[in-house]
């Protein structure tokens, strides 16, 4: 027993609790009551089996378990899972959203008739999700990634009998996938270069490659590109984020674990995971600054235009994960993965609260909503907390997280990013304030408000509220063994510490408040801002992204499908196989002219060859 | 006990269903009940046999295994000995189990078969007989015999038992499509026949087998060159080859579920089996200098092959352009000629094969039950075929290359291979899986999922049989992609034996 407690062996069993209880749950289908009990245990052991590990990794330092594959000749594929500071940190975040989420569920789910199935994919999700976060090397990584967007092609899908999700399901995974071919790529050039797929032999052979000029840096450069388009794809970055806005299709407290706090994270993850190996190209950094700088605002001004309240989430998911991904491209590590914890807590309770006001009201929109939702109940307040820390309002996380990731920006990229990441910041603000005063609006009659959530439903919001508040406490010292939230995550760059001095800060609240309070007297009607009836009907339709994607699908790809099938079988089959097999009745025709039965005839052509063989033996020999 | 019952292993798979297909002559016609029982179980001992020996198969031992000969002609004069020698090495072993298992699942599949139930599963069981017999022959004389063996009753099983399809601009016949498989299927032979011919000519070994002629000092470069071209071509034509695939396509959509199922299961896997067995064992200087070429058409095949399956709206034209896609890629493995793209080509014969009997059993169940096949017609079916949509999308999600599923182990394999010798070629591999990911899951989108329309009254459950079949299959899929390491640390061996006899490296 005690070695099985161990901290190695105790790694695998988080992820096998999870899938043992994906398997028991398809067993179960029926049984709305084992089924509960059964996730409920379950996803709370994962929490606390995160908690041991938590502390033996402080005490003792990096765990690490692997098991062989397969093995090729001189090649071993093998299957690790090592705990590290970065794992540590998302394991928790997973453990205790997937708990929380699952709390949520067992009501809110109550009455579909697949609750089985819900908590069937749920699990094999988290399952997945664990094994993307434990895994040290590509390819097992490889792997539970795509497990990941399998789990959530499954929760989109979930209504399949709706086209609306079946279509979301399909798109989310192909859009996906498309990076994936990315990921894929890089990975295998990975391996061609240092003959391995673990992770740290990599990192190993790799900058040794670089520095002694064996590896070029170019190579190493569009290896890590390609695998940054893993990253976009399930992270939701543009030019790939169209399928998360979509995806809500799915259940929203499904919605609120995989698209708010784990898996859209993964591609974020997966960058700090190879960070190593990111940092010796500086093109790769700054296309990840680019793109996350991009989505930030595309997606900031989209969720300023929409008018689902689950959707305006999932752009502002969009946005942020962007920003994450701007603070990578900055070589900001620790500011990437703390405002991916804080931004992780806050969103899932954002969507849980999104789901009880909707099984509240049984509307979606925030117009629909508004003036039907008291303001004082549980669910509403761990709302505000949470838009209020999504704002970026101090003193709150999310102030700090974003705060840190604008000083890097500056650092790296001067002024005109600087300015860039505050109107995103500015943007971020004001939508999450338009959501509010919109929602919580009491110029509506409040006859027909209505407040009854139960426990179960609004403790999970609570307890995520409280979560996204304390996070703050990761930044600060805490004594030998936790220095705080940066030397935590790189024990080697404790020193790295720059001063630019409080303006960034200032101007950044500044920014905020002032998007706060123009927000709120636009949508009270006390102000009116410029508003022009193009930009907004640009916002409506999505940029034409989408459009544009339709476009290229309907009228490039199956046309080009349709054509060549098409040559296939008219070009290939009726013209070459059968034009070829119809030659043969067609000379057979023509030969059998030879066949005259005139004795003339054979005897002349008896003639003409015996001539010819007497000539050719005649003069050629 | 079991020992010496191996050891006659590799002759009682083709005794079985040869013998099998003996006796079920003299059954009365009238009784179908008895026919189809008979047939269970003679397929049912049949995949037992395959799987034992699989099981059973050595793989620390690098020669052929459970041999068995026995002298058939002696030609005293050029002192040439043409012997029935049978025998299995790892990569004939894993190809035995995957046809006894596609052969047991067939049979329980054809519950549609109604028609001369006893004559079909004659010609069944003489294709099925030719078949293990070209996998398990080391003598090439009768590898030859046993594949024209199972070419003839493929002729008769579609254009008796098949169907005819019409579209809106053309239509397709089950002669068409059973004149056209044969015919190539005979032209591919020929040429296979040329080289084999000529193999024996030219080799100074006195018996016409693998093991004998290679070591006898194998053949001359410049013969090996000049003959690469015809075995190229030949089994080509038999794998699905671009452009000599089109036969394929066309003859699963005309031919009954089962035959589908074997057909697509297995006989295609023929033409790799021979390239690697005759193209690299026997003419590896010729393999070295033609393998560009070998990888450049299977790169066609896997691209080609995923956007024509795109553009087609008859389920069993998808998966029948899906096997052209999915037989690229065993090309593009054995045209690394490196140990890794060899093992993950072997494992991507067996891993489409239980795939696409996986497919089309389903398809079978599909259309029997709807009486179509149009994605543009089908809808909702999950609603009221969830087993079926269970099935149907595990095999879709391992065509995709899900990790977990077995495409996943070949593919991975494959592409690790060309990344060693080929990246570009590596790289457009990737890229075709992504593109099956768009048909299948487009395909999955439209026909099992959305509303369920009402008039389609079919709630009739699936059978027992067709459960198991499907079982069986799913059950290899999930095990190959998650366990990979027994059925590769059989095979692997005598991949690796294969490359350095073939080409000492």
């Amino acid at each position: 027993m005690a070695g099985l407690l161990q901290g190695n062996t105790l790694i695998w069993i988080i992820p096998i609790i999870s899938f043992l209880c994906f398997i028991l749950s398809i067993i179960n289908k029926n049984s709305v009551s084992r089924i509960s009990l059964l996730n409920f245990s379950a996803s709370f052991i994962n929490v606390l089996l995160f908690l041991v590990l938590l502390f033996t990794y402080i005490d003792d330092g990096e765990l690490s378990s692997q098991i062989v594959w397969a093995k090729i000749g001189d090649t071993t594929l093998s299957v690790g899972a090592t705990v590290d500071a970065l794992s540590i940190s998302m394991l928790g975040l997973i453990s205790i959203v997937t708990f929380l989420v699952k709390l949520y569920s067992i009501q809110y789910m109550r009455s579909d008739a697949k609750f089985g199935w819900y908590f069937s994919c749920l699990s094999l999700f988290s399952a997945a999700m664990y094994g993307v976060v434990l895994s040290d090397n590509l390819l097992f990584l490889y792997g539970a990634w795509e497990l990941v967007g399998l789990g959530s092609y499954l929760l989109i899908g979930f209504w399949y009998e709706k086209r609306a999700a079946a279509e979301a399901a399909k798109k989310a995974f192909i859009t996906t996938r498309i990076g994936d071919v990315g990921l894929l790529i890089g990975s295998l050039i990975l391996f061609k270069l240092s003959g391995t797929f673990n992770i740290s032999e990599i990192f190993h052979v790799v900058t040794n490659g670089v520095e002694t000029k064996m590896i070029s840096e170019s190579t190493v450069a569009l290896a890590t590109t390609l695998i940054a388009l893993g990253a976009i794809g399930k992270s939701a970055q543009f030019p790939l984020h169209v399928w998360l806005p979509d995806a809500m299709e799915g259940p929203t407290p499904a919605s609120a674990l995989i698209h708010a706090a784990t898996m859209v994270a993964a591609g974020v993850f997966l960058v700090a995971r190879l960070f190593p190996i990111f940092e010796v190209s500086i093109f790769t950094l700054t296309f990840i600054a680019t793109i996350g700088i991009t989505t930030f605002l595309i997606a900031g001004t989209l969720a300023l235009a929409m008018k689902d309240l689950k959707r305006i989430l999932a752009y502002s998911t969009v946005s942020h994960l962007g920003l994450m991904f701007l603070s990578l491209g900055c070589g900001n590590l620790p500011g990437a993965i703390f405002h991916l914890l804080i931004h992780g807590a806050s969103k899932a309770l954002l969507f849980l609260c999104a789901g009880n006001f909707t099984s509240l009201t049984g509307k979606s929109t925030i117009f629909e909503m508004s003036g039907k939702i008291k303001i004082y109940t549980l669910t509403s307040c761990s709302f505000l907390i949470g838009s209020a820390t999504l704002a970026g309002i101090p003193p709150l996380g999310g102030f700090w997280s974003k705060d840190a990731i604008l000083v890097s920006a500056y650092e790296t990229f001067g002024i005109p990013m600087l300015i860039a990441a505050l109107l995103g910041a500015f943007l971020s603000a004001f939508y999450i304030t338009r959501m509010v005063t919109i929602i919580f609006s009491i110029k509506k009659p409040s006859h027909n408000q209505v407040n009854k959530t139960s426990l179960v439903m609004s403790m999970p919001t609570i307890i995520l509220a409280a979560f996204s508040v304390l996070l703050i406490g990761l930044l600060l010292n805490w004594g030998d063994q936790y220095l705080g939230f940066s030397s935590f995550l790189s024990a080697a760059k404790e020193t790295d510490k720059h001063h630019v001095g409080l303006w960034i800060p200032i101007t950044s609240a500044l920014v905020t408040v002032l998007a706060v309070i123009l927000s709120w007297m636009k949508y009270t009607n006390k102000i009116q801002l410029i508003s022009n009836k193009k930009v907004s009907t640009l916002l409506e339709n999505k940029y034409h992204i989408d459009n544009l994607y339709n476009y290229i699908v309907s009228k490039i790809v199956l046309r080009t499908s349709k054509m060549i099938s098409a040559f296939d079988r008219i070009v290939i089959n009726d013209t070459g196989v059968d034009g070829l097999a119809s030659l043969i009745p067609f000379s057979s025709l023509k030969i059998k002219h030879i066949q005259t039965g005139k004795i003339s005839t054979y005897l002349m052509s008896m003639t003409i060859g015996l001539v010819a063989i007497l000539l050719y033996l005649i003069f050629f020999n | 006990m079991l020992d010496s019952f191996l050891n006659y292993s590799s002759l009682l798979l083709v005794a079985f269903p040869a013998f099998g297909a003996f006796f079920l002559m003299l059954i009365p016609n009238s009784n179908v009940r008895l026919t189809h029982s008979i047939a269970q179980s003679i397929s049912f001992t049949t995949m037992i046999v395959a799987i034992l020996s699989f099981v059973f198969f050595d793989p620390e031992n690098s020669n052929y295994q459970f041999r068995q000969t026995f002298e058939w002609l002696n030609i005293i004069s050029i002192n040439k000995i043409i012997s029935l020698d049978l025998g299995v090495d790892g990569i004939s072993s894993f190809m035995v189990m995957l046809t006894g298992i596609v052969m047991f699942t067939g049979v329980l599949s054809s519950s549609s078969i109604t028609n001369r139930v006893k004559d079909f599963f004659i010609l069944y069981f003489v294709l099925i007989s030719g078949v293990f017999g070209v996998f398990v022959s080391i003598d090439l004389f009768f590898l030859f015999f046993f594949y024209e063996l199972a070419v003839v009753p493929m002729y008769l099983l579609i254009s008796v038992w098949g169907s005819s399809s019409v579209f809106k601009t053309f239509s397709r016949t089950k002669d068409y499509g059973a004149l056209k498989l044969t015919l190539f299927l005979v032209a591919g032979s020929v040429l296979i026949w040329v080289g084999l011919l000529s193999i024996f000519v030219e080799s100074n070994a006195t018996y016409f087998n693998l093991i004998d002629i290679k070591n006898n000092g194998g053949l001359s470069p410049k013969f090996q060159t000049f003959i690469f071209p015809f075995i190229l071509v030949g089994f080509g034509v038999l794998g699905g080859l671009w452009p000599f695939h089109t036969w394929s396509p066309d003859g699963h959509v005309a031919a009954p579920t089962s035959v589908s199922m074997v057909h697509a299961g297995v006989l295609m896997k023929l033409g790799a089996y021979g390239f690697l067995k005759i193209g690299i064992l026997l003419l590896p200087e010729g393999a070295q200098e033609w393998m560009p070429i070998l990888l450049i058409l299977g790169t066609i095949n896997v691209l080609y092959g995923a956007i024509s399956a795109m553009g087609q709206h008859d389920l069993k034209y998808v998966i029948g352009y899906s096997s052209v896609s999915h037989m690229g890629y065993v090309f593009m493995g054995i045209g690394t000629l490196h140990h890794l793209g060899v093992t993950g080509s072997v494992m991507q014969m067996f891993s489409h094969g239980i795939m696409t009997a996986l497919f089309f059993s389903t398809l079978g169940v599909i259309y029997e039950k709807t009486g179509s096949r149009d994605i543009n017609v089908l809808e909702g079916l999950a609603k009221k075929m969830p087993l079926i949509t269970v099935f149907f999308v595990i095999a879709g999600f391992a065509s995709l290359g899900l990790p977990s599923l077995s495409g996943f182990v070949s593919e991975l394999l494959v592409f690790l291979g060309l990344f060693k010798t080929h990246p570009v070629f590596g790289a457009l591999g990737v890229i075709g899986a992504a593109i099956t990911a768009i048909y299948i899951l487009r395909l999955i989108a439209k026909v099992f999922f959305g509303p369920a329309h009402n008039n389609q009254n079919l709630l009739t459950s699936v059978t027992i049989k067709d459960k198991i079949s499907s079982v069986i299959l799913v059950f290899f899929v999930i095990a190959i992609g998650s366990v990979p390491f027994p059925f590769i640390a059989k095979i692997e061996n005598s991949v690796h034996n294969l490359l350095l006899l073939g080409l000492g490296s």
